[in-house]
């Protein structure tokens, strides 16, 4: 693993956005993992540290923010990027708070990817700051 | 001579008897000359064949003579007799004369000397006739009965008269003894007993009476010549020669007649007519007094004074008198506080029959006063009815209460009432219908409902079907064309049957409002439902939408701007070609513009669905106070620099005319949202005239505040082709376009609609005419948008 090379982690239950976003962040060189269920994800990141993940909020099983939620705890560094086709969906405050966890709400279908990646590098980026 | 041998004695006796003899003679002269002055008379010697009379001094002086006045002969006595007299008592002479007879016995008037006659009784004796039987002498006196023959006269002209009026008297006139026997009877009376005189006179005057009345009679008449008091006049009955039993009014009295003896006299009427008819009247009195009695009426009368002279009637109690009470007393007195009464009274004592009303002790009366007028049309007094009409005044006005309730009612529906009978003729018309016409209640009376409307031609079927089957017939939401448009009214036909009375009633209530609330609420249940239906939706297809713009967006990604990632290099290879030789082979097949296609539906697919959740979306509302007349400018700004290449009209073309109002109040909003009910407006208005092919097309736009229903107003007017009925009802119905298919979803009215009526409390209406222009109106509440 190249240390250059970003990991992010793709939670969706489903299986053509996954996919698509799987593809995407391939294509721009990044190193994408994928779950199509919040208890997927906090087991991948058992073994894994991405530098970001993108957390659709309706999932079977746990929701996105009680995801999000956890996953902090094990791994705080992460930059979490909050995907929805849900309308109505607002960021709850506990989460807003928080510095790795966006306020920009992406709403399915991604019209424009490019925005979405250059969010979580923006995170990423504030985290390292942080953490240097 | 024996005679001078009668001696001295002789002589002496013969002188004494001669002295005896002058003084009886003297004395007899004496006392015949008392005598005849007692009596009055004088006296006359006639001796005829001398032709000698002898009146002595008294004769003359009786006449007013002096003694010897006039020669004593036969012709001064004859020419001194009346000449109505002098036959009779020639008559008598010659009688006497003749030797029929020797008493003279006569009456006549004799002249006195001051040219008045006298009566004179004449009696005389033939003293002495010759052999042959001619008077030799005639004695007699001449006595002065003027005062007896006066008196005579008197008597004889009284007791003339007397009978007179006995024979003459409408009643029978009886004179009976003190046994009652009859002494005299006049005609009259024969005529009632139908008895001739004959047969009445002598005969017992109880004799003609019936049976069971003679026993009073006769005590009557005991009594009455007792002198005791008995009525002077009672009833009894006569029997009639042919057995007829006839009423009769007895009036006896006693008298004395002329020599002393006790008679009674006595006026007998025939009364059975009177009777008859009196009993007739009693029996007709006793019917009326039964009759106002019973009735709630006074009936009175008055005199030409005004004095009361009868009062009788049932009403009476009511005002606290009893029958005749008032009788004697004033009428005047009696209503002497009422101006009005005592006119009436006083008109109808001149003559004129009246009537009027008057208040007595808490009832009404009516009453109605008539003349009565005597044989010389004068008046003689005043008959009245009184009649109680206090009831029929309280149901009067309680009538006239109901129908004006009853009128108050009908005219306050503010539905529109109609009655009819069954030739459509209008009875009744209330106040609502009169305004929707224009037609006066009372000009509509009457008259037929066809005739004054025309177009209510297919009513009066239905009515007279309605009629027919006493079946309510109702139709609702019938349109009727008008000038604000189209209103929808409920027809209501109930037929009325009452008394054998028919007709109907037709009720038109206006639905309009209420139709348009309806309509109101099935678009906003429509949005809603879709809006619901959108929430669920949306999710629905933004996931598999997601996926198939994703991977498309990726594709264009790998095969475009990321063409020449290592992954790709190893890839090409792999497969023997070249990266460029795949994005030639690319560009020659057109995938590129396919991708995009895929790019642009899915965006526009994304549009639909985030329109659609407009609906639900609980909104980041932003609300706040927004000058609408800015908020306009900033949309006509954003339409201005709006250009789409698909769109093929060119914003800038347009002419933008404005009428804002000044000092229009801020009104607090969602500022982005209505500027996107503006916005689209404008647009559909760009298109529109610019499909149409518009010359100068405009834009009108007026803002201004409406205080009294605290709202801001704001329009907007093209001068585009304009919208038929059909497609103006239908703008603010989701989905609904007449935009050609692909173009337009659809929705962008009916979110506007949503967004000012619901989230913001407003109204939002489309005025339109085909060939005359759209303008949209919108007005905001004050008050402000609730979410």
């Amino acid at each position: 693993m190249t240390r250059k090379e970003k990991t992010v982690l793709i939670v969706d239950d489903e299986m053509f956005i996954r996919q698509s976003f799987t593809d995407y962040f391939e294509d721009l060189l990044w190193r994408p993992l994928a779950a199509e269920s919040g208890e997927q994800a906090l087991k991948i990141l058992e073994t894994v540290s991405p530098h970001g993940a993108i957390v659709d909020i309706r999932l079977g099983g746990m929701d996105g923010d009680a995801f999000i939620r956890e996953a902090i705890r094990k791994k705080p560094k992460t930059a979490f990027v909050i995907c929805t086709g849900f309308p109505e969906y607002d960021v709850p405050a506990d989460l807003l708070e928080l510095p790795c966890v966006s306020d920009q709400v992406f709403r399915k279908p991604v019209t424009d990817m490019k925005k979405l990646e250059k969010e979580i590098l923006r995170l990423i980026g504030d985290i390292e700051k942080k953490r240097g | 001579m024996k005679d001078e041998n009668k001696t001295r004695f002789q002589l002496i006796n013969e002188l004494q008897d001669m002295r005896k003899r002058l003084s009886d003679f003297e004395e007899n002269e004496e006392r015949l000359d008392l005598a005849l002055y007692a009596a009055n008379s004088g006296l006359w010697d006639w001796r005829p064949y001398e032709n000698t009379v002898f009146f002595d001094d008294r004769y003359y002086i009786m006449a007013g003579y002096e003694p010897n006045e006039f020669p004593a002969s036969f012709e001064e006595w004859e020419k001194r007799v009346h000449p109505d007299d002098i036959e009779p008592v020639r008559n008598n002479i010659e009688t006497c004369r003749t030797g029929k007879g020797d008493t003279y016995d006569a009456e006549f008037r004799f002249l006195r000397k001051d040219g008045g006659y006298m009566w004179i009784l004449a009696k005389g004796k033939v003293i002495s006739r010759d052999n042959a039987g001619n008077i030799i002498r005639f004695i007699g006196i001449h006595s002065d009965v003027t005062d007896r023959k006066i008196a005579e006269e008197s008597l004889r002209e009284s007791e003339e008269k007397f009978r007179l009026y006995l024979e003459n008297s409408h009643g029978g006139v009886i004179i009976v003894d003190a046994d009652r026997k009859i002494e005299y009877a006049n005609s009259v009376l024969s005529k009632i007993l139908d008895y001739p005189l004959d047969e009445i006179v002598g005969r017992q005057f109880i004799h003609f009476l019936a049976e069971e009345n003679r026993a009073l009679a006769i005590d009557y008449s005991n009594r009455r010549q007792k002198g005791e008091e008995v009525p002077l006049k009672y009833e009894t009955n006569i029997i009639r020669k042919n057995g007829e039993k006839r009423n009769a009014e007895l009036s006896a009295a006693v008298t004395i007649d002329s020599k002393g003896n006790p008679k009674t006299i006595a006026q007998l009427l025939d009364i059975t007519e009177r009777k008859r008819a009196e009993e007739s009247l009693r029996e007709n009195l006793i019917q009326l007094q039964a009759i106002y009695n019973s009735l709630p009426v006074i009936v009175w009368s008055m005199d030409e004074k005004g004095v009361f002279t009868l009062s009788e009637g049932k009403e009476l109690a009511s005002i606290g008198l009893r029958p005749g009470q008032v009788v004697g007393k004033s009428y005047f007195d009696f209503h002497k506080d009422n101006q009005q009464v005592f006119e009436k009274a006083n008109i109808a004592l001149a003559g004129e029959s009246c009537e009027y009303e008057s208040k007595v002790m808490g009832n009404i009366y009516h009453s109605f006063l008539t003349p009565v007028f005597d044989e010389n049309n004068a008046v003689r007094g005043v008959n009245a009815l009184a009649i109680n009409i206090t009831e029929k005044r309280r149901v009067e006005e309680e009538l006239r209460h109901l129908r004006n309730y009853l009128s108050n009612i009908i005219n306050s529906m503010p539905s529109a009432l109609v009655g009819v009978d069954t030739q459509g003729r209008v009875t009744q018309w209330n106040k609502t219908v009169e305004r929707m016409t224009g037609i006066s209640a009372d000009a509509a009376r009457g008259r037929t409902l066809v005739g004054m409307l025309p177009q209510m031609a297919l009513e009066m079927e239905k009515i007279r079907k309605s009629i027919r089957t006493r079946q309510v017939m109702r139709e609702q939401k019938r349109p009727r064309p008008s000038e604000d448009g189209i209103c929808y009214e409920d027809v209501t036909i109930y037929p009325v049957v009452t008394n054998g009375v028919e007709g109907a009633v037709i009720r038109i209530d206006d639905v309009t409002e209420r139709v348009r609330l309806e309509e109101m609420m099935i678009q906003s249940e429509k949005m809603l439902s879709v809006g619901g239906l959108a929430a669920g939706m949306a999710h629905e297809i933004n996931n598999p939408l997601a996926g198939m713009m994703q991977t498309a967006d990726v594709i264009a990604g790998r095969l475009g701007d990321n063409l020449h990632i290592p992954a790709n290099q190893r890839a090409a290879e792999a497969a023997g070609t070249t990266l460029k030789a795949i994005e030639r082979f690319m560009t020659a097949r057109g995938i590129p513009r396919m991708l995009a296609t895929i790019n642009v539906s899915g965006k526009r697919v994304a549009a639909i669905v985030d329109n659609m959740l407009s609906f639900a979306r609980k909104s980041e509302a932003t609300v706040s106070s927004h000058a609408l007349n800015d908020l306009l400018d900033k949309t006509l700004e954003l339409a201005a620099t709006d250009y789409d290449s698909k769109k093929q009209y060119d914003f800038k073309r347009i002419e933008i005319e404005k009428d804002y109002g000044a000092d229009l109040p801020t009104v607090s909003c969602e500022g982005a949202k209505i500027q996107q009910v503006l916005l689209n407006i404008f647009r559909n208005g760009a298109q529109a005239m610019q499909e149409a092919g518009a010359e100068n097309p405009r834009f009108t736009v007026r803002t201004c505040f409406e205080k009294m229903r605290n709202m801001v107003c704001m329009e907007i007017g093209d001068n585009g082709p304009g919208m038929d009925e059909e497609t103006r009802r239908r703008v603010f119905e989701p989905f609904f376009t007449t935009k050609s298919a692909g173009e337009g979803t659809g929705l962008g009215l009916s979110v506007s609609y949503f967004i000012i009526t619901e989230n913001h409390r407003g109204e939002m209406a489309v005025e339109s005419r085909p060939g005359s222009g759209t303008r949209f109106v919108i007005r905001l509440p004050m008050k402000g948008a609730q979410n």
